[in-house]
């Protein structure tokens, strides 16, 4: 059976039911946000994200809701402290990650992101990753020591295997 | 909402009721905004306790029928008290318990037994709280609920505490106790609960649990056909290599 892959499976606006657990939630209705912070864990299916805050920014119902985007009245989700994404046998880590419900892209950046698959493994400093097609772009960190903003790519030879 | 400035016309009072009349429209505009997921299950708090409801309430004339009273052991015993009164939206809201009982050597307390209210959230909603029992105390305006406490909503949804101290006059509400709060395609689980400024702040502390069944939740969203992502989770091509 050809399980998908990639880290599309992250989409949060999935059927699969969300589990969000963490040891504190502040919800400031006046801000309309949901702040979770404090081993936060967010599961949906085979995928986890680990962070240590994730704020949730909701629209009003007065918005459009009836044409809101799949994620109901989540505008997007903004996740900082050590940001862990873990889907099947595909990792990504950095300092922060944002995720906009409409467009369904999921930015993470941070002074290094890696992004690993198995035994490949790819460094860069901001990883762009369209949900709905799986489709992500790693960019290379500008400047400093790592050389002209390069990616840093490591590809273990025949773990290709798919 | 900027304060309008006060002209110091003849009429100052009418720009004083405006500001509250405005004030109470973008309130019940605020309320109006329960029908979302995630802030719903806070603000289904917010808007459904005593507390909230004591806190709009002006001190406007409240009628207290007692069907009738007798003293038992010392004690002035009201069977089925209800007090009713209207919000600061105007609507109307209603508490009865089985027994109000006061001691006449503390005049300010009143225990609660039995306690039923059905306390408007908007205009077309609803709460229904019931609690076995509830000490009011006049003086410092709280509530103290040392047993369960349910919360149901005319759109579904449920929160039920094992305790809650409730500060009526100042809008907040606090337990210490596992809360767990549930509406149509969430749930949410915590084991301390503070509810501040009329439901504005709403804080869960303590093994937090949220759980989101997106079916339910976004039944209109049709389920999008992924083509499968091929290949290694980045296509080589797609690598900007700078």
């Amino acid at each position: 059976q050809q399980s998908r892959s990639g880290l599309a499976d992250l989409n949060l606006s999935g059927d699969q039911p969300i589990e969000i657990e963490s040891d504190r939630l502040e919800v400031r209705d006046a801000e309309r946000v949901a702040v979770f912070s404090g081993n936060v864990q967010a599961t949906q299916g085979p995928t986890v994200m680990r962070a240590g805050r994730m704020v949730v920014h909701y629209r009003t119902e007065g918005a459009d809701a009836s044409t809101s985007s799949q994620g109901g009245n989540i505008e997007r989700l903004e996740v900082e402290q050590k940001v862990y994404v873990k889907s099947e046998n595909r990792v990504a880590t950095g300092d922060r990650a944002t995720f906009d419900m409409a467009t369904e892209v999921l930015i993470m950046t941070g002074e290094k992101v890696v992004l690993s698959e198995g035994d490949n493994v790819l460094t860069g400093c901001k990883l762009t990753i369209q949900m709905n097609s799986g489709k992500a772009d790693l960019e290379g960190c500008k400047s400093q020591q790592s050389g002209s903003g390069r990616v840093r790519m490591l590809l273990q030879p025949g773990s290709q295997n798919q | 909402m900027a304060g309008t400035k006060k002209q110091m016309t003849g009429d100052g009072i009418v720009i004083e009721r405006n500001r509250d009349f405005a004030k109470a429209q973008s309130h019940s505009r605020r309320v109006q905004r329960l029908k979302i997921i995630l802030p719903a299950l806070a603000v289904l708090l917010g808007g459904t306790f005593l507390a909230y409801t004591y806190a709009v309430t002006p001190d406007a004339p409240q009628t207290v029928n007692v069907v009738d009273s007798a003293t038992s052991d010392g004690k002035l015993v009201m069977a089925n008290p209800t007090l009713n009164g209207f919000t600061q939206e105007n609507l109307p809201y209603l508490l009865t318990a089985a027994r109000a009982i006061q001691d006449p050597a503390a005049l300010d307390i009143i225990t609660l037994e039995d306690v039923n209210a059905r306390i408007p959230m908007d205009a077309d909603v609803s709460a229904r709280i019931t609690a076995a029992k509830g000490i009011f105390n006049r003086t410092e305006n709280s509530l103290t609920v040392p047993s369960p406490i349910i919360v149901e909503t005319s759109d579904g949804k449920r929160a039920e505490l094992q305790d809650a101290s409730i500060d009526i006059r100042g809008g907040a509400l606090s337990t210490s106790s596992p809360v767990a709060i549930s509406m149509e395609g969430a749930n949410l689980t915590a084991n301390s609960m503070q509810i501040s400024e009329n439901g504005k702040i709403i804080l869960f502390e303590n093994s937090v649990r949220l759980r989101i069944d997106s079916k339910s939740a976004n039944q209109q969203k049709t389920n999008r056909q992924d083509e499968p992502a091929q290949g290694t989770m980045v296509d080589a091509k797609d690598t900007v290599l700078e």
